[in-house]
């Protein structure tokens, strides 16, 4: 699907083709609303190796283009194909109490993400540590793609390009006065495709161990917000009479 | 990102140009930015740190790195050890508050921040103290433009200046992001950076003011801000490095520890590196550990990056920037001015938090 198909959309619904919300803004909504997406949902999975000289136990995780990982789902030793399994970092001392700075045989057995906060931060730490001229490790990981330009075709699940027209809806009403309303229905929109694709990809994820996505679990609904609205009019009406 | 991108981002959903009578300036945005940060890394529990700290064997107490927010793992001589709540202390050594020495079995913690402090129980016995480190010099001597000769120090990585007697140093170029720089000083004590015709760092190195083999590599940042590196005999321990010919001294004769070195890498052959590591990454966490008694780690939970500077790099995923984002608009829609929305900050707010707790949960497997 090409992306300007979204685009149109979003400036039909909002009639604001070329007048109030430019294409370059409602593309930076778009763009946006799919790189979180891809955090919140790992949709886009590819399959990188990496290779370092040396014996060492912290990899940095390999970029694609200018997508960047943001977490490995299933990681591989490139010489002998064995898994490297996710655990804890406390787990580490069921291999070698002192495991830090073991090299021992081909193979590591256990990784944990550090850091996943930027790819320029986050690395990958293996125990024991290859004994190895080469670390080698091939994996599938979930990566946060770059941007796309309108004239662009989607790299992306087309049955759920949907979450990308909610969250350029809920990025335009953000930027309007007022329209609450249409930013908690579009948002709320957006979080329900994002949940469902949480859902569906689950499958993906093996042996349900390691890094894995979580529903968004997003309680602001109407009766909480006239609650609060509730809480707002007493505490101004307060006000008012204690001035009085 | 840079922060101030971030900024204008979030100033064109608010419709704010900053042109004439701003109703949220850049100042008030950054200022949310860096409170949301600081959030966000709490609510999300993502960032993690290592930090590789000597333990003074008297007390068998540590400093805790700036920045700590809570410890997940602790080791001492890369030994994995429990983190044991003050009240069961005396399981592992019940005079410890006296001082008793032997091999550490658990560690406290206690205190919070940047006075937060570790100690390991009983207090190492011995402690061995690496030789080597301490390359550095004691003390630059600069003149001024009325040829007074300042002294600067380096007061735990904090660069100090005090008027001196003595000779000055010749001028000392100061490598960053591809740019040279010569150190100067004003008349008043204050350093200066000035664009160098030098193509070559003189590799800055100053000892911790008061002797304990700490030094830090002086190096430029963005903008010609100057910004010290901790190399700390034999272990090196740098986050945010900026530049791949800082100097991060490695304990020059532990070449048994290179296989260890993560991320980084010394000069001359794996058999006989000298004593120069240099990063292979602009930004990284890079974690060297020396195989030395006495040598606490400490993994724990950390901060983002912070922002000083709306020039500052936001080490933030494009993946997360909106979560931010989310959070600033927050706090900007609350603010009392026109512009002013209770609904949609609290919108916005609920969103934040909403998406912190879900990408928290999503990676509180890795601890």
């Amino acid at each position: 699907m090409l992306v300007s198909i979204i685009l149109n959309n979003i400036q039909k619904t909002l009639q604001t083709t070329g007048v109030y919300r430019s294409s370059t803004f409602v593309m930076k909504g778009i763009n946006e609303g799919m790189k979180l997406t891809s955090y919140l949902t790992f949709y886009d999975e590819r399959k990188k190796s990496l290779s370092r000289v040396g014996t060492r136990n912290i990899v940095d995780l390999p970029s694609d283009g200018d997508a960047q990982m943001i977490s490995p789902i299933y990681v591989s030793n490139g010489v002998s194909g064995n898994r490297v399994n996710p655990v804890r970092i406390l787990d580490f001392e069921l291999s070698d109490e002192q495991w830090e700075g073991v090299v021992d045989g081909a193979d590591s057995l256990y990784y944990i993400l550090l850091n996943p906060v930027h790819c320029l931060e986050m690395e990958l730490l293996c125990s024991p540590i290859q004994n190895t001229g080469t670390v080698a490790l091939d994996m599938v990981g979930a990566y946060v793609p770059g941007d796309v330009a309108s004239g662009d075709t989607m790299d992306f699940p087309e049955q759920y390009a949907e979450v990308l027209y909610f969250y350029g809806m809920f990025y335009c009403y953000v930027s309007m006065p007022g329209m609450v309303e249409e930013c908690l229905e579009a948002y709320k929109s957006y979080i329900r495709i994002v949940n469902l694709m949480v859902e569906d990809l689950a499958s993906r994820f093996p042996s349900d161990q390691g890094v894995k996505p979580v529903p968004v679990e997003f309680n602001y609904d109407t009766v909480t917000r006239f609650n609060m609205d509730g809480r707002d009019r007493q505490k101004d009406e307060a006000s008012v009479t204690q001035g009085a | 990102m840079k922060a101030i991108d971030f900024v204008e981002e979030v100033a064109e959903l608010l419709s704010e140009d900053f042109t004439y009578s701003p109703q949220w300036t850049k100042a008030e945005l950054f200022k949310d930015l860096q409170v949301v940060l600081w959030l966000f890394g709490e609510l999300t529990q993502l960032v993690d740190r290592c930090g590789v700290e000597l333990v003074d064997y008297l007390t068998g107490e540590v400093d805790l790195p700036d920045g700590f927010g809570q410890t997940y793992l602790g080791q001492y001589s890369q030994e994995m050890l429990d983190i044991v709540p003050l009240g069961e202390s005396e399981f592992l050594d019940e005079d410890w508050m006296a001082d008793g020495a032997g091999d550490p079995k658990g560690m406290l913690v206690w205190g919070s921040g940047d006075r937060s402090k570790a100690r390991f129980v009983p207090r190492p016995s011995t402690v061995e103290v690496p030789a080597g480190g301490g390359t550095g010099i004691a003390s630059l001597l600069i003149a001024d433009s009325g040829a007074n000769v300042w002294a600067l120090l380096s007061v735990s990585g904090v660069l100090t200046t005090v008027s001196s007697a003595g000779v000055a140093d010749s001028i000392q170029v100061i490598e960053g992001y591809g740019a040279y720089w010569d150190l100067g000083i004003t008349t008043s004590g204050e350093l200066t950076l000035t664009a160098s015709t030098s193509t070559t760092s003189s590799n800055l190195v100053l000892n911790n003011s008061v002797v304990d083999g700490r030094a830090w590599s002086v190096v430029a940042g963005l903008e010609g801000v100057l910004v010290t590196n901790l190399s700390q005999w034999g272990f090196g321990l740098c986050t945010g490095v900026i530049v791949t010919k800082a100097g991060v001294d490695v304990y020059q004769t532990g070449n048994s520890d290179y296989g260890i070195l993560v991320d980084a890498y010394a000069t001359g052959s794996a058999t006989t590196p000298d004593h120069v590591v240099k990063m292979d990454r602009d930004y990284g966490f890079v974690q060297y550990c020396g195989q030395y008694l006495g040598q606490g780690t400490f993994w724990y939970k950390g901060l983002p990056q912070e922002v000083y500077s709306t020039y500052n790099e936001m080490v933030i995923s494009a993946g997360l920037l909106p979560v931010i984002k989310h959070g600033v608009l927050a706090r900007a829609f609350s603010k009392d001015c026109d512009g002013q929305d209770k609904q949609k900050s609290k919108l916005l707010g609920n969103l934040f938090i909403s998406e912190c707790y879900a990408i928290k949960d999503t990676f509180g497997k890795r601890w």
